[in-house]
């Protein structure tokens, strides 16, 4: 693996990490009775920007060397369903986040003054950031397992 | 920006994230299906996952403006309901495309 | 590489596993009179802020190592059943905090999950020639969560001002 595909690689590791660090910090955020809508912005902002940098990223990878390098040694190996179940569902579920990070983000930045005072707008930004940290634990997660099945 | 055109940008947003995510769904299952639709995709973005991402994007882009600039009032849901429409599009579409894997695992 | 990894790792640790220990121990002082007044909800405030602080340490790092088996090719450790343990321990720290946040559980379900999780998590880091499936280490987990929640509440009954 070149220099540069382990640099993308890790970068979309990380950032992908630090993503879900993000939306996990706004869901968390939004529990409490007094909202710091400067930390829920700066955090939705910070997390959106992750997971695009993120999909840039892991896309490079993913276009110029998981498919010939590292695909058919998972799907030879003890266990290809990391590839055909696993990578397959994550490559394309991933795709969601980034919208539903920019709903999260734009909501926020338009509509922060009114949370604390709308019950149901917050209720429903609740439902979106914990799907978003949720569906992104699980796609970290997934990545675990398919770089585990490599060589195996 | 006047607040009844942000109310109605917002909504706009909402309703085309869940269009987009339906979108995304479909032709995940549909390209693994029909071998000539992920050709297409290949041929024509040179990858069939980048080809699903730049017509999400552009599909998200574009119905954002459409919903937006319609002359009505409003954008046709209240936004509230719109995030949790969202919210519910998302699991959906996650099982199915879990799920669809799953499936064809088994198949074949 | 690695040594910063180990470092990030250790210090995560340190502020996730010490500030659950003084979390539990301020709880309980401030629960002695069954009233937490400001103070010592100020305390409690600044211990979780370590504990997440921590865990975000430990988090990068932890992602840190497995790209470094990546690149190793040391796949292999990633399909551990200890390790897979660890992580489920680690998803629970943060469920429960959403569940505490929420108040959907009490602060005395909350505290002992929280205590065991961040030890269970130290001791499976810790202890590499552990030899036994991940179904058996959840097993022995609850078992001390249960544990640790009674213990807790002995102590808790003992101490409080009469």
């Amino acid at each position: 693996m070149s220099l540069i595909l382990k640099i993308s690689l890790a970068s979309h590791v990380i950032l992908g990490i630090i993503a879900i660090i993000f939306f996990y910090a706004v869901w968390l955020n939004l529990f409490k009775q007094k909202l710091n809508l400067k930390l829920l912005k700066f955090s939705s902002l910070t997390g959106l920007i992750a997971f695009l940098l993120s999909w840039l990223t892991g896309g490079y990878y993913y276009v110029v060397y998981y498919g010939n390098a590292v695909r058919p040694g998972i799907k030879g190996g003890q266990f290809p369903w990391a590839h055909t179940i696993v990578m397959e569902a994550k490559e394309h579920i991933f795709l969601f986040l980034p919208f539903l990070a920019a709903i999260s983000f734009i909501v926020l930045w338009f509509f922060g003054q009114t949370i604390a005072t709308d019950a149901k707008l917050k209720k429903g930004l609740l439902f979106i950031n914990a799907v978003i940290a949720v569906i992104g634990t699980a796609i970290a997660l997934s990545g675990i397992i398919i770089s585990g099945a490599i060589r195996q | 920006m006047n607040s009844s055109f942000k109310n109605k940008l917002i909504n706009a947003f909402v309703i085309s994230a869940i269009i987009t995510l339906i979108f995304i769904t479909a032709i995940t299952v549909i390209a693994d299906l029909k071998p000539p639709l992920k050709n297409w995709l290949k041929d024509n973005f040179n990858h069939h996952w980048i080809g699903k991402g730049v017509l999400s994007v552009i599909l998200f882009t574009a119905i954002t403006i459409i919903i937006a600039l319609i002359p009505k009032k409003t954008a046709g849901l209240k936004l509230t309901s719109a995030l949790l429409y969202l919210f519910w599009t998302t699991v959906l579409g996650t099982f199915v495309i879990f799920g669809f894997f799953i499936y064809e695992y088994l198949k074949h | 590489m690695q040594i910063l990894l180990t470092a990030g790792h250790i210090i995560g640790t340190v502020l996730g596993v010490g500030g659950a220990t003084f979390a539990e121990i301020f709880y309980l002082k401030s629960s002695r009179d069954g009233v937490i007044d400001p103070t010592e909800s100020g305390f409690l405030k600044t211990t979780y802020f370590i504990m997440r602080t921590g865990m975000i340490f430990l988090l990068i790092s932890g992602f840190g190592y497995l790209i470094w088996y990546r690149f190793t090719g040391q796949e292999a450790l990633m399909y551990n059943p200890r390790f897979w343990a660890k992580l489920t321990i680690i998803l629970i720290i943060l469920a429960n905090a959403i569940l505490l946040q929420a108040k959907k559980i009490s602060l005395n379900i909350g505290s002992a999950i929280s205590l065991t999780s961040w030890y269970g998590a130290l001791i499976l880091g810790s202890w590499r020639t552990l030899e036994t499936g991940y179904l058996q280490i959840l097993i022995f987990y609850i078992t001390a969560v249960f544990a640790v929640y009674f213990a807790l509440k002995i102590i808790k009954n003992k101490i409080r001002i009469k």
